[in-house]
């Protein structure tokens, strides 16, 4: 069973652009997961008008990037070339949780 | 420490840092620009016009914020002039180890160099080296540090990233020479505007304008790079722009006549383009735009009011939609924009119009959106803004209104090219 | 070989940007200056001297890492 889609940018020279599309909303306990990995900052745009969402993202150094929208279905992930091993760690993170969602709904 | 940072001032769209407006610029402008100007480099004094401005600017401003603040010690002078160095996204510089004779600087990284690499070709070796600002900016800090007069420091780049060193490196050595140099026209002849209620229209350009100014937009702790919106921005001194822009269409007119004045202004438009293209582009590709806007945008004519909205968080005066006519048309007009406040402190009056990046960014607003289409999310790439450039459906702009012609406000109409 | 200004530009516009001939012109403002040539004068017929085509090729390099071909300039 397919977790989530991906679509990968080509077009960038020194990283690896990953678009995952999830069949769950991006959940405040995802965030929380994936903060082990770098800094977390969040955007809380809802507090400026209603009609807008929170942003996050999750950086360490230049190495790594990821970001999305609060209870958006898409995530992004940004790895430099020196650090695609960070991708099966990523997706095993994103499965585990996505797999804890089900269990428990 | 009374860091120096700045405060945004919602009734003039202006960020000030100690009398000195600061603007969000990206590394496709600030290299362009700096590209376009070298291009006189065989028959203007180029180069000492691009150092020069940069150090007469930090000289009195941090100047002013030592006597302000009462800061006395050498070495919570050179922190803060390295604190905020990195704060805007000018890089990393390590100034500690200086003393008044000079020294050595290593930066872990530099805007100019690092954007240069990232859009031009390397520089060839027989070229002057890349970091003409970081170099004025490292002369006026340690002139205002060590309490001495503008043009008592000179610095040398002396490694440059662009020509395959691994870092930007820099010497300061006292300077002998006698050197032109000139006050910064700080916060210009500014105006204000009155706040108007926007909460009820689709797109709530007040509510975007706070969202963005309260975003730690500043240097990373790593390099002092602001990698951010697909591009590296700075917080830039606007009169850094106007200095060197306006000190050169000065000297090109006493050298070339109208012929420089004319192709000069149309270059440093073009910069303003390629500014909207990458910057306006990237953001509106961006995260950020997709939480705070897009959830606005009923039509694609919010598309332009979202990113005007944007543009008065950036401390560039303040933008609004005058005219708007899908795929044809945009009317802005501007507000203490940052151009003619400086003009008009520098030089009073103008005989042509002098809103430079204004005139550029708004047509590139309407390329963005009418031309290319950006709700569909391409690749900015250097093809793709080709591919715009040479359209059928390709806007151009020219400014109408001049307040440093002597008109009460800046504004400028992008229509379509082959109209 | 007679190279006009127009041939330069289509060449210019078409490989670079439409932009990239301003630029060059910016650079040799002074040398179009040397020959008489002034902005309102240069027209698409006008011919380049040699002496120029080798000072724009040499620009051309430096800015674009690009060459003028052979149709328009022999070294």
């Amino acid at each position: 069973m397919q977790l989530f889609e991906v679509i990968e940018n080509k077009n960038c020279r020194k990283h690896i652009r990953k678009c995952y599309t999830l069949k769950t909303p991006l959940l405040p306990s995802l965030i929380e997961s994936l903060a082990e990995f770098g800094f977390l900052e969040v955007q809380n745009f809802s507090q400026f008008s209603p009609l807008s969402k929170d942003c996050f993202k999750i950086y360490a150094d230049d190495s790594l990037y990821i970001n999305g929208i609060l209870y958006d279905f898409q995530i992004h992930l940004t790895v430099s070339l020196a650090n695609i091993n960070f991708i099966p760690i990523f997706e095993s993170e994103l499965t585990k949780w996505i797999l804890l969602q089900k269990t428990n709904s | 420490m009374n860091n120096l940072n700045g405060t945004f001032l919602p009734n003039r769209n202006a960020y000030i840092a100690e009398q000195e407006p600061m603007i969000l610029h990206c590394h496709h402008y600030n290299t362009f620009l700096q590209a376009s100007l070298e291009d006189t480099k065989s028959y203007l004094p180029i180069y000492p016009i691009l150092i020069d401005s940069a150090r007469d600017i930090v000289y009195l401003q941090l100047k002013n914020h030592f006597i302000i603040n009462q800061i006395k010690t050498i070495n919570e002078k050179l922190q803060i002039a390295s604190d905020f160095f990195s704060f805007c996204g000018f890089g990393k510089a390590d100034l500690s180890k200086l003393t008044p004779d000079g020294g050595n600087i290593v930066c872990i990284a530099e805007h100019y160099s690092t954007g240069w690499l990232d859009k031009f070709v390397p520089r060839k070796l027989d070229e002057p080296n890349v970091s003409f600002f970081a170099s004025g900016y490292f002369s006026g800090a340690f002139e205002a540090i060590f309490d001495k007069n503008q043009g008592q420091y000179k610095t040398t780049q002396t490694k440059c990233i662009t020509k395959g060193d691994e870092f930007p490196c820099f010497e300061i050595t006292l300077n002998h020479d006698i050197l032109n140099h000139f006050d910064s026209p700080q916060e210009g002849v500014f105006n204000m505007f009155e706040p108007y209620d926007c909460s009820k229209d689709a797109i709530n350009a007040d509510a975007i304008k706070l969202a963005l100014v309260q975003m730690p937009i500043m240097g990373n702790h790593k390099n002092g790079l602001i990698e951010a919106f697909g591009v590296f921005l700075t917080r830039m001194y606007a009169n850094y722009y106007c200095l060197i822009s306006y000190r050169t269409l000065q000297k090109l007119k006493e050298k070339m006549g109208e012929d420089g004045v004319a192709l000069g202004s149309k270059l440093l438009t073009e910069a303003g383009h390629v500014c909207a293209f990458n910057t306006f582009g990237g953001i509106m590709k961006s995260t950020e735009w997709s939480g705070l806007i897009k959830p606005m945008i009923k039509s694609k004519e919010d598309w332009v009011y979202g990113i005007v909205a944007v543009v008065n968080a950036f401390g560039w005066g303040q933008w609004e939609v005058l005219e708007l006519i899908p795929n044809t048309k945009l009317v802005i007009k501007i507000t203490s924009g940052y151009e003619a406040n400086s003009y008009l402190k520098m030089y009073e009056k103008s005989e042509y119009p002098i809103s430079f990046l204004a005139t550029g960014g708004v047509a590139g607003i309407m390329n963005l959106i009418y031309n290319g289409d950006i709700s569909q999310n391409p690749e900015l790439n250097e093809t793709y803004y080709q591919e715009i450039q040479r359209s059928k459906h390709c806007f151009e702009s020219k400014q109408t209104y001049c307040r440093a012609k002597g008109d009460e406000f800046d504004i400028i109409e992008a229509i379509l090219k082959n109209q | 070989m007679i190279t006009k200004v127009k041939d330069l530009k289509t060449w210019s516009d078409g490989e670079i940007s439409p932009f990239a001939w301003q630029r060059i012109m910016f650079r040799h403002l002074a040398d179009f200056r040397e020959t008489g040539l002034f902005l309102q004068n240069i027209k698409d017929d006008t011919i380049l001297e040699q002496k120029i085509l080798e000072k724009i090729n040499k620009s051309y390099f430096d800015v674009y890492n690009i060459k003028l071909p052979n149709h328009l300039f022999a070294n």
